[in-house]
């Protein structure tokens, strides 16, 4: 094979980067749903002439690699012909959760395949037994949604549209999502084009060679990466709250082995597989585990291919890390945040200093859901989700009041939401000594008032961290736990667990959430005096935690350290 | 009579003289002075003075294209800054939406805010969504809110309560309680900078005015006096993020719609410059020494976007749609891990690149274009900087040319060919978001390093014509002295679609507009001289973002017919942005905008007087350049771009060179002089 030089190496790398934030630009732009548009809940991706992912845009951590295993499957079990369009959504066959559906385009340069264009996108609704295809207490994969197995939903160019009409009838707001589907679509058309133009312009042989070295270069950086850590079998366990059904803690276990470069992440002792919607199928373990490993190398690998070749993944049969069907995995989200905060805390053990606390690992996704006026049959779903503090590091304090390790959608503004719906944001601030004190301290958690205002409806939330507070590292305390309480308007205060569907809600209830905050890194009795001033000035550390975790003496009314308290108390 | 525009860069101010009587323009550059830019553009006032003979009581328009603002920013050197917000609410500025600018760093920090939260105070108040009072602010909450201010001891304050924009009676009665208790406090209302929703992005931008508000205010002050003193007898004006002037006083109390006063210039300069060679549809490519800022103008216009974001923060304040690519001419090229890496990190202007000779180790775009021949070591900006061609070379050849295997001039090449690639890639992002094919527009580089890179960028992206205005090196300057005064007025009243009619528009349409006619009139701009454009920001239910789509000119009543057509604009207009449109969505509407604009006299691009014509232009010199692929080394003639005649033609490879800049022509491209001086270079098909 002819050598690829560093230029062109580069040069096309960063074409194809190009190429898949285009398609996603296309795709967000003429997406009809909020969901893909404003969460930047899509992704898009090319495949070479084997299926192997040779370039996938970053929005969403959590989509790593996810359509990388489907265009696999649908190379492997479906005759590919020109001008064809796959869609699919499978969870058991090789897609992630219902709501995510993906379309496929095979490419033909004169007759030959060459690769193909992938898009994903988080649908609105996808049927099933609750509004947005979500719950927290679905039995079975059948109640979640409709599944669409590999389908050419266009053959030779020549649309199906009783695919179109299938779907149309067993979905709540289809118009929403079959626009959507028809954007991952012109997404896939445009990704063919500038293939193709690839193509054109370096001849289907050269660029085979270039991007079989593009996808080499990524393997490399990360074997390098990789490499760098000290071999060695390092375990690690994370819990959540339940499942949903039960109250029962679920079990997350990890045993990382770095070897040479190379990492597997073996979940073997992970709780079995749970009765409530917590589930991930395989692709999306693959997709955590990605992202989890993903975070211990260079921010900058360009991603594809390469990048998982290093990467083994274990996940025994019938764990909650590769359910069997039909168990229901619709809220999988929750446990891919756990899993990727359990391999972040394995490699903790073999990144000496340069561990991290942990991150919230919690995200609360709720929805409040009612009658917009008195009389008329007109409802309004509203959804967000809340984050919490991240954890501290050698460099810096953890991040305050972000979305998780596997997600980084924006937050609805109060003004938006209130304009719209008889909904009013009371508070919304950060939350004092909720971060876990450390020399670097964790991120701060914050807290949300959200007032009903009118008529009966309901309140779903999907949530974790009531149970297990983030941990600290290297000396470093654990952040403070989740809480969401109920207020009805007489006053009376209902604790709610932090997985619920469909409470009753009525005008004047108060609904509450505490959020998570991150775990601190190293010895809180070591952090710069200034910087615990600071904290105690700004209000995000109380004076007495000051002095009994970080040590040290501030004098409020002045807004000075008092040096010799602070001495004393360091001293002993 | 003069018209004089100044723009202030980061090394030199620029300055530019119009003669309206005979279409003439002169141009010089001064030292900037960081510490105290009115000085500069004093100095150079003195300087038209010696070397042109304009004095300055003859110069009748003056308008000043400023960086103060957003250095103050970029630096974090604004001043001590307090934020009140509705109690409850006083931490949007660190939550951010919960968003983070970078995925898969545990390392990285967010930006901090310009006001710590010790300085930040919840007030006792609260509007509702319908504009009603929830809870009323007292008196006595005011007065204990204004006398925790006095005892912060900060020099200016930003005020955002939620909802203002729908009563901002709680704002008012702050400031006033504020200037009461501490009369030198400068006050920023969020209901006056930026009356729209979204508390986040208005809180940012209030908190961004406020930060800058004393620095602007002083600057102003001083130049006004100055100009005074040197028998100035006009209106200073300043050029705007909108691409529109403003007289001081207005600049003075909303410094932020300056962020992006000198960029802002150049697009509009670009845009006078391309409508008079007949073309509509151009990408400009303003490239210095750091950055890459890349616009479009569409049909001639400049394109606008609602907001924007510096250093991290987003300002929601009307803006040339300017995106910045880290690709300059200090861009670091380094061999890192496997692949050529070209950017984003500059040497900037110090240590700047190695040829500087100013301690730079690592090469630079600029070395390798010295080391390929293409800038000329002695007339680098027009001479005032001597390169040292063997110090690039021998960068580019240890740093390079030996981990790559190559000589030094494919290794040059190399970092040419990367650095292309990227901006290749950053002009085709902010097309293709907008749905847009770049080979349907011209490009249009300017700044100093511009047109060395604009035909390989053009062949990449398939583009047939480079247009090099007039004046490359100090359009945004220039750019000044085509803008007319702009101000735009803009308020949020929700309302479904269905319970629009004509009188709700009317009402909301008369007050924007009676505010509007009142800065027109204290800019002393006559009624009949000010065009008013309607619009609305419309969305379908459930959105998180608005369609802006016209009402038409025209100051008079709206009827309910006008209203539904409005509506059914919104459909079309959301089908040509987005590839659909939903008839049967419910639909809401969200802001209302006037657009003003006050004509006044500006400069004009005419055709030139003299030069020589293609057969009498001799070349300057020659100078041989290095071609790669597209031909190896050649012996290139080198012409002075102001020698050239009003119907001259180039053929490459060629070199014409002009103060401050450098147009590469590449074998087979062939350049044309047009009647204003613009050059049309017609790029060969690949």
């Amino acid at each position: 094979m002819k050598k690829v030089d560093p230029v062109t190496l580069e040069i096309v790398s960063n074409h194809l980067i190009s190429i898949v934030r285009e398609m996603a630009a296309a795709l967000m732009r003429t997406s009809y749903s909020t969901i893909i548009r404003e969460m930047g809940d899509y992704t898009t991706a090319l495949f070479g002439a084997q299926a192997e992912l040779i370039a996938q845009a970053e929005h969403i951590p959590s989509h790593q690699g996810t359509l990388s295993e489907a265009a696999k499957t649908i190379f492997r079990t479906v005759k590919l012909e020109p001008e064809d369009v796959v869609i699919f959504n499978h969870p058991y066959e090789g897609g992630t959760h219902h709501p995510d559906i993906m379309i496929f385009k095979p490419v033909f340069a004169d007759g030959e395949f060459v690769g193909m264009a992938g898009s994903l996108g988080h649908h609105i609704d996808v049927g099933g037994r609750s509004p947005g295809s979500a719950s927290t207490d679905a039995l079975d994969v059948f109640e979640e949604g409709l599944m669409i197995p590999a389908l050419k939903i266009v053959k030779g160019g020549v649309v199906n549209e009783d695919i179109f009409d299938m779907i149309r009838a067993n979905i709540r707001v289809p118009h929403k999502t079959l626009g959507d589907i028809r954007a991952q679509m012109a997404a896939v058309a445009l990704g063919e084009r500038h293939l193709l133009e690839l193509v054109a312009k370096y001849g289907r042989p050269r660029l085979s060679e270039v991007v079989a070295a593009v996808i080499d270069n990524s393997e490399r950086l990360m074997r390098e990466d990789l490499g760098a850590y000290e071999d060695g079998t390092y375990t690690a366990e994370g819990f959540m709250d339940g499942d949903g059904i039960s109250d029962d803690p679920v079990r997350i276990f990890v045993t990382v082995t770095i070897d040479n470069g190379s990492v597997t992440v073996d979940y073997t002792g992970s709780s079995a597989q749970v009765k409530g919607p917590f589930n991930c199928a395989i692709t999306s373990t693959h997709a955590a585990t990605w992202c989890g490993v993903r975070y211990m190398v260079s921010p900058l690998i360009p991603q594809n291919e390469g990048c998982y070749r290093p990467i083994k993944v274990i996940a025994p049969e019938g764990t909650i890390v590769r359910p069997t069907r039909p168990a229901p995995l619709s809220g999988r989200f929750h446990t891919l945040e756990r899993m990727t905060n359990t391999i972040v805390k394995a490699f903790n053990q073999a990144r000496g200093e340069n561990a991290v606390g942990a991150c919230h690992s919690h995200l609360s996704s709720y929805a409040v859901s009612g009658t917009l006026a008195d009389g008329e049959d007109d409802h309004f779903v509203f959804f967000d989700l809340n984050g919490g503090g991240w954890g501290g590091t050698p460099v810096g304090d953890g991040l305050d009041a972000t979305k998780g390790l596997m997600s980084n959608s924006r937050d609805c503004p109060i003004e938006s939401l209130e304009m719209e719906y008889p909904l009013r944001m009371e508070r919304y601030e950060l939350l004092t000594d909720s971060a876990g004190a450390g020399k670097q301290r964790g991120g701060v958690g914050f807290y949300r008032v959200l007032r009903y205002l009118h008529g009966d409806g309901y309140f779903t939330n999907r949530s974790d961290g009531q149970k297990f507070a983030p941990e600290g590292v290297l000396g470093g305390n654990q952040g403070t736990k989740a809480r969401h309480k109920l207020i009805r308007a007489d006053g009376t205060v209902i604790d709610m667990s932090s997985k619920v569907t469909n409470m009753d809600i009525h005008s004047g209830d108060l609904i509450h959430f505490e959020t998570v905050g991150g775990g601190g890194y190293g010895n809180p009795a070591e952090r710069a005096p200034e910087k615990v001033l600071d904290d105690v000035l700004d209000g995000l550390v109380s004076a007495e935690q000051a002095r009994e975790i970080y040590r040290v003496a501030v004098d409020v009314e002045k807004g000075i350290i008092d040096d010799d308290a602070t001495t004393a108390l360091r001293a002993g | 009579m003069f018209y004089v525009g100044v723009d202030t860069g980061g090394t030199f101010t620029d300055v530019v003289a119009f003669d309206p009587d005979s279409g003439e323009i002169v141009t010089l550059k001064v030292p900037s002075i960081p510490e105290d830019p009115s000085q500069a553009l004093l100095d150079g006032l003195v300087q038209l003075d010696q070397r042109h003979g304009i004095t300055t009581p003859e110069i009748t328009r003056l308008i000043f294209g400023t960086t103060v603002a957003t250095n103050a920013i970029i630096e974090y050197k604004g001043a001590k800054t307090a934020l009140l917000a509705t109690d409850g609410n006083r931490d949007a500025l660190l939550i951010q939406r919960q968003w983070r600018p970078r995925l898969f760093d545990l390392f990285m920090q967010k930006p901090k805010p310009y006001v710590p939260r010790r300085l930040t105070i919840g007030v006792a108040e609260r509007i509702g969504a319908d504009g009603s009072v929830v809870r009323a602010l007292t008196d006595e909450e005011a007065e204990r809110t204004a006398t925790a201010i006095g005892e912060m001891g900060v020099d200016s304050v930003a005020v955002s309560l939620l909802f203002s924009f729908l009563d901002p009676s709680h704002e008012q009665r702050l400031r006033d309680a504020i200037k009461k208790c501490a009369p030198n406090t400068y006050v920023s209302l969020s209901s006056d900078i930026c009356p729209e929703f979204r508390e986040y992005e208005r809180t940012c931008t209030v908190v961004t005015n406020a930060y800058v508000m004393p620095k602007i205010d002083q600057l102003i002050e001083r130049l006004a006096q100055r100009l005074g003193d040197a028998g100035f007898a006009s209106t200073l004006r300043i050029m705007q993020s909108n691409g529109g002037l403003m007289n001081g006083q207005q600049a003075r109390a909303q410094p932020v719609k300056t962020l992006l006063s000198g960029p802002a210039g150049g697009v509009v300069g670009a845009a006078a410059a391309a409508r008079a060679a007949g073309i509509d549809d151009a990408i400009t490519m303003d490239m210095g020494g750091t950055s890459l800022d890349v616009a479009m103008i569409q049909g001639g216009q400049v394109k606008l976007s609602p907001d924007g974001n510096l250093s991290g923060f987003p300002i929601k304040v009307p803006q040339v749609n300017i995106h910045t690519i880290g690709a300059g001419g200090g861009s670091i090229a380094r061999y890192f891990r496997g692949t050529l890496k070209v950017g984003p990190e500059s040497a900037g202007a110090d240590p700047g690149p190695v040829c500087y000779g100013k301690g730079g180790t690592e090469p630079t775009s600029t070395d390798a274009a010295l080391t390929l021949g293409f800038i000329n070591p002695k007339y680098f900006l027009g001479g005032e900087v001597a390169l040292d061609a063997d110090r690039a070379k021998a960068a580019i050849t240890d740093n390079i040319a030996k981990p790559l295997d190559l000589d030094a001039a494919d290794a040059a090449m190399a970092v040419v060919r990367v650095q292309v690639a990227n901006m290749a890639n950053g002009i085709r992002a902010v097309s293709v978001e907008k749905g847009l094919d770049p080979r349907e527009f011209a490009l249009l580089p300017f700044g100093g390093a511009g047109s060395l890179y604009a035909g390989l960028v053009a062949e990449e992206l398939g583009m047939s014509t480079i247009l090099v205005p007039v004046q490359p090196s100090v359009l945004s300057a220039l750019g000044t002295l085509m803008s007319d005064v702009k101000h735009t007025e803009v308020v949020t009243r929700f309302a479904p679609g269905n319970q629009v009619k004509g009188q709700l528009l009317t009402d909301i349409f008369i007050e924007l507009e009676s505010r509007l006619m009142e800065t027109f009139s204290d800019e002393g701009i006559a009624a009949d001289k000010v065009t008013l454009e309607r619009s609305c920001d419309i969305r379908y239910r459930g959105q998180g973002y608005e369609v802006n789509v016209a009402l038409g000119l025209g100051d008079g009543a709206i009827g309910d017919t006008d209203a539904t057509n409005l509506l059914d604009r919104f459909h079309i207009e959301h089908r040509k942005q987005f590839g659909h449109s939903d008839k049967d969505e419910p639909v809401e509407l969200m802001n209302y905008r006037v657009v003003g604009i006050g004509e006044v006299t500006k400069a004009e691009l005419r055709p030139l007087n003299g030069g020589g014509t293609a057969n009498e232009t001799a070349p300057k010199g020659e100078r041989r350049a290095y071609f790669g692929d597209a031909g190896g080394w050649q012996v290139c003639p080198v012409f002075e771009r102001g020698d050239l005649g009003s119907d001259a033609a180039v053929e490459g490879p060629a070199l014409i060179e002009e103060s401050g800049t450098v147009i590469v022509l590449y074998p087979g491209y062939r350049a044309t002089m047009d009647a204003i001086g613009n050059l049309r270079i017609e790029v060969p098909a690949s």
